[in-house]
């Protein structure tokens, strides 16, 4: 509202999580391959091993070129992308966080130095001094993430914060989520460190690959095995998640299931490799490296896909409270453009020159404004595959309780006129506006209960069409009126995603069962 | 219908600092960053200048040298960048955030032509002795991202001290697919900064011929390349600055002939001794021991690029009169934490600072 929303058919939610996400991996590495390189250097100088030696030069320069160019330069790009994405909530982040920013560009600036020292000193310094700058480094990257992570987390918990009585940089830093994303942060960045030493390994003679296969699961399997216990923890500590990842968010259920199945299957295939390669070093090659850093970026693309859903209806704050709905304006915002307009509040919105808009116009700046945040027409989260072939009444009514619509969406945040405007400019979209179902007449039951169908139903679901949203007719495949009777009152308990949707009204429940009966009935 | 002047509103949490300790930092910050980052870009040129004259163990030599640092240089420009955009931000995110959402492409692809120039740096700088053809092509092609990433940024820079224009270019077209090219300042200001980056450059090309001078080597041809290359780039961003300061809207302008001391006085300070810089320069060639000759050039154009940082701070205040008041923007500073990170910044020098001093120390035995 308050800045110009950037339109991106691509959708600014994917590019968050592409750029996000690749950013993550290789951070997380820089953090955990650090200590990893310190401990093996020390290892090596122990034990004498002049082939561990040899090939920790050449993965310290691979590290090198890794973090220092991509990982820096793609955390700037993360920082670009939430500003043109969400530049309210980056604006709110750094008004409350600049100095936490500053204390971690401080580490930041040192890890650089020491990464840049370290990789291109083996020759040039003693062991001690060489190990000493590479303590340096993984301290300073360590902190990088210790920093980092108090304002990641406060974008999901921000807790005492939220109470403008307890605002402080403090309560925002250690909130509720901090301890249990730390611990879960500094286990990736352990397992990561493992599954980054095939990314070299492969290329080394046959005779050291198993050695190193062997390391890379040292360092892996443990910290993998105990991501489940941390995050519980940070689940628990978190409100509505296990709603969330149970099936409330779809999305969310999925991406965790895509952080299950990754991590098993790079745990299962790192312990494999391990195993093997003592009989069969060849095994250790490039397509078996790629392959486990495939998995290592699923898992934590997932686990980072996830973060981005519990927090919904909010940037900043999650299902019990929050500071920043995902469009953009605060609760408080909301609840004023609710009453008096969204539009008369929006900047960045045609009109404001004096132009007149149609009403269909005017529908097209409400999106802008209050959908365009997470939705597309018709690229990513496409707003056309809930509004095609559906009558603009029942768009109405969809945009009218979209705070109890499956994927915790925040509540619409204009007027009734604006909903409709709305409403009429999306149901136009697909080239035609659909025709009305007749307004229900009293006595009338069949129009009462297509009424009813169209209000409480047609929202979300289609009624026929399998290639639509969520089509209705196979759902109540053999329901007679009695069951659909029962099944109304507890449609929340039949699907988590439908909480809030239970027909309470006695005639309203009758009426709909009845005729969500002929409907099953029909062929 | 008229065309509104539309600016986000400034944002409802308070600044965690007073706006003169932002600024400072912002000031601090700009200064660590342009060096680094003129150096990046103008040694990226002159890399390429020694690298073409292929066959010249002089200029082999040069072209070697330069390109192993580059990479170092890039990373100090990245690091010092991201604390001025922070700065930044916090004190201008209203037209900054407007600006960058309206050329979001462009501001965009900066972080993949970064990484592509900050890569290609790399590649010289790693495979130069193996296969020079190809270093030299790839430096050639990371120069040009650079290039391409400091026209974007003044694209950003000058946007977002036009807001008056925002409003109407948003509604135009939304899609993020904007530059700022109708702005006649764009093209001089753009130069005049690519062309002083080639400047200060030319004096760390002028420094290592006269480090090696002192040493007794012969860097004669580098201190003369350099030095008078720096001059000769000098006198053309001067005239590029005329340039510049015509094509400023009249009100900003007239902050220079008179219209406020605080601009037209750095202006006049600058002229003097951007003509000293030129006239040291030249001659310095001549001279036995060329070094303190370099090192004075370089204070000369330090003292330089503060007072152009002060004339666009009085072009950026003049500029946003009227759509954005930092005296209105309300503070509660987080001094605990404030002082926290200025213990942390000093322990954090002291740290880089004695990583530094180790390498200093004579290169170790091999151990077995």
């Amino acid at each position: 509202m308050n800045y110009p929303v950037w339109q991106l058919e691509l959708g600014g939610g994917l590019l968050i999580a592409l750029v996000a996400v690749t950013h993550v991996f290789v951070s997380h590495f820089a953090v955990g391959g650090g200590l990893f390189l310190v401990l093996a250097e020390r290892r090596a100088y122990r034990t004498g091993d002049a082939a561990l030696l040899s090939w920790l030069r050449r993965h310290a320069k691979f590290f090198a070129l890794l973090t220092l160019v991509f990982g820096a330069v793609s955390g700037v790009g993360i920082w670009f992308t939430i500003g043109l994405v969400h530049p309210a909530a980056t604006s709110s982040l750094i008004h409350i966080f600049v100095w936490g920013w500053a204390i971690e560009w401080v580490f930041f600036f040192v890890e650089i130095a020491a990464a840049v020292v370290y990789a291109s000193t083996w020759d040039r310094l003693d062991r001690p001094t060489h190990v000493a700058v590479g303590w340096i480094y993984f301290g300073a990257a360590f902190m990088s993430l210790v920093i980092i992570n108090g304002i990641l987390s406060f974008m999901f918990t921000p807790g005492d914060w939220l109470d403008p009585a307890t605002r402080s940089f403090g309560h925002g830093f250690f909130n509720p989520t901090y301890w249990p994303s730390l611990v879960l942060r500094t286990l990736a960045a352990v397992a990561f460190a493992g599954l980054y030493v095939l990314a070299t390994a492969w290329r080394e003679p046959l005779r050291e690959r198993s050695k190193l296969a062997r390391y890379a699961a040292l360092w892996a399997l443990p910290a993998t095995l105990a991501g489940p216990l941390a995050a519980v923890l940070y689940l628990k500590s978190a409100p509505g998640a296990l709603e969330v990842i149970r099936g409330a968010v779809p999305a969310a259920a999925l991406a965790f299931r895509l952080v299950v199945g990754c991590a098993v299957a790079y745990g299962l295939l790192l312990a494999a490799v391990a195993l093997l390669s003592r009989r069969r070093p060849g095994i250790v090659n490039l397509p078996v490296g790629a392959a486990l850093l495939l998995l290592g970026y699923g898992s934590i693309g997932g686990a980072e896909l996830v973060r981005e859903s519990i927090r919904k209806p909010f940037v900043i704050g999650n299902p019990s409270g929050g500071y920043l709905y995902v469009n953009g304006l605060t609760p408080a915002e909301a609840e004023a453009t609710r009453a008096s307009g969204l539009l008369p509040a929006a900047r960045w919105v045609k009109g404001k020159d004096g132009a007149p808009l149609t009403e269909a116009e005017r529908g097209a700046e409400v999106f802008r404004v209050a959908c365009r945040g997470c939705h597309t027409v018709g690229g990513y989260r496409a707003i056309r595959r809930f509004v095609d072939h559906k009558p603009v009444a029942a768009i109405a009514t969809m945009v009218g309780r979209l705070d109890k619509l499956r994927g915790r969406m925040p509540p619409f945040p204009g007027t009734a006129e604006e909903a409709h405007d709305l409403a009429l400019w999306l149901g136009g979209l697909d080239g035609e506006l659909e025709p009305q179902e007749p307004a229900g007449a009293p006595g009338a039951k069949v129009a009462d209960g297509k009424a009813l169908l169209q209000d409480k139903c047609l929202a979300c679901h289609d009624l026929d069409d399998p290639k639509g949203s969520n089509p209705l007719r196979p759902k109540v495949k053999g329901w007679s009126a009695a069951v659909a009777y029962e099944n109304l009152g507890k449609l929340s308990q039949l699907n988590a995603g439908m909480t809030g949707m239970d027909v309470t009204d006695e005639r309203e429940r009758k009426v709909l069962a009845g005729y969500l009966a002929t409907l099953a009935a029909e062929k | 219908m008229t065309d509104p002047i539309v600016v986000p509103a400034i944002d409802a949490i308070p600044l965690p600092a007073p706006v003169w300790l932002l600024q400072a930092f912002l000031t601090l910050c700009f200064v660590l960053h342009v060096v680094p980052m003129s150096v990046m870009l103008g040694g990226g040129f002159w890399a390429l200048v020694a690298g073409a004259r292929r066959g010249d163990p002089a200029m082999d030599a040069l072209a070697h040298r330069l390109a192993k640092w580059l990479p170092y240089w890039t990373a100090a420009a990245v690091t010092t960048g991201v604390a001025t955009l922070l700065f930044l931000q916090v004190l201008y995110g209203p037209v900054f955030y407007a600006a960058s959402v309206l050329m979001a492409r462009p501001w965009l692809s900066v972080v993949a032509l970064l990484m592509a120039g900050y890569y290609g740096y790399y590649f010289r700088a790693l495979r130069q002795d193996r296969n020079p053809r190809a270093a030299l092509a790839v430096g050639a092609a990371a120069f040009a991202a650079l290039l391409a990433v400091s026209f974007v940024y003044t694209n950003l820079m000058t946007l977002m001290l036009a807001p008056a224009r925002h409003y109407r270019m948003y509604v135009a077209d939304p899609t993020g697919a904007w530059l700022n090219l109708s702005d006649p300042t764009l093209l001089p200001r753009w130069l005049h900064m690519v062309i002083g980056a080639v400047a200060l450059a030319g004096l760390w090309v002028a420094f290592l011929g006269a480090r090696a001078v002192r040493r007794g080597e012969d860097g004669r041809r580098l201190v003369s390349l350099g030095a008078r290359g720096f001059a000769l780039a000098t006198a053309l961003e001067a005239a590029l600055g005329g340039w510049f300061l015509g094509a400023l809207p009249a009100p900003q302008r007239a902050l220079f002939l008179g219209g406020s001391p605080a601009a037209t006085g750095p202006l006049l300070l600058s002229v003097l001794l951007t003509a000293s810089m030129i006239l040291l320069a030249w001659r310095l060639p001549r001279r036995e021991d060329p070094l303190p000759a370099v090192v004075a050039a370089a204070g000369h154009a330090l003292a330089v690029v503060l007072l152009m940082i002060a004339m666009r701070a009085a072009v950026r205040t003049e500029a946003l009169r009227g759509a954005l008041d930092l005296g209105a923007m309300r503070a509660a500073p987080q001094w605990g934490v404030i002082g926290l990170f200025v213990a942390l910044l000093v322990a954090g020098l002291g740290t880089v600072g004695w990583m530094l001093l180790q390498l200093r120390r004579p290169a170790a035995a091999p151990e077995s």
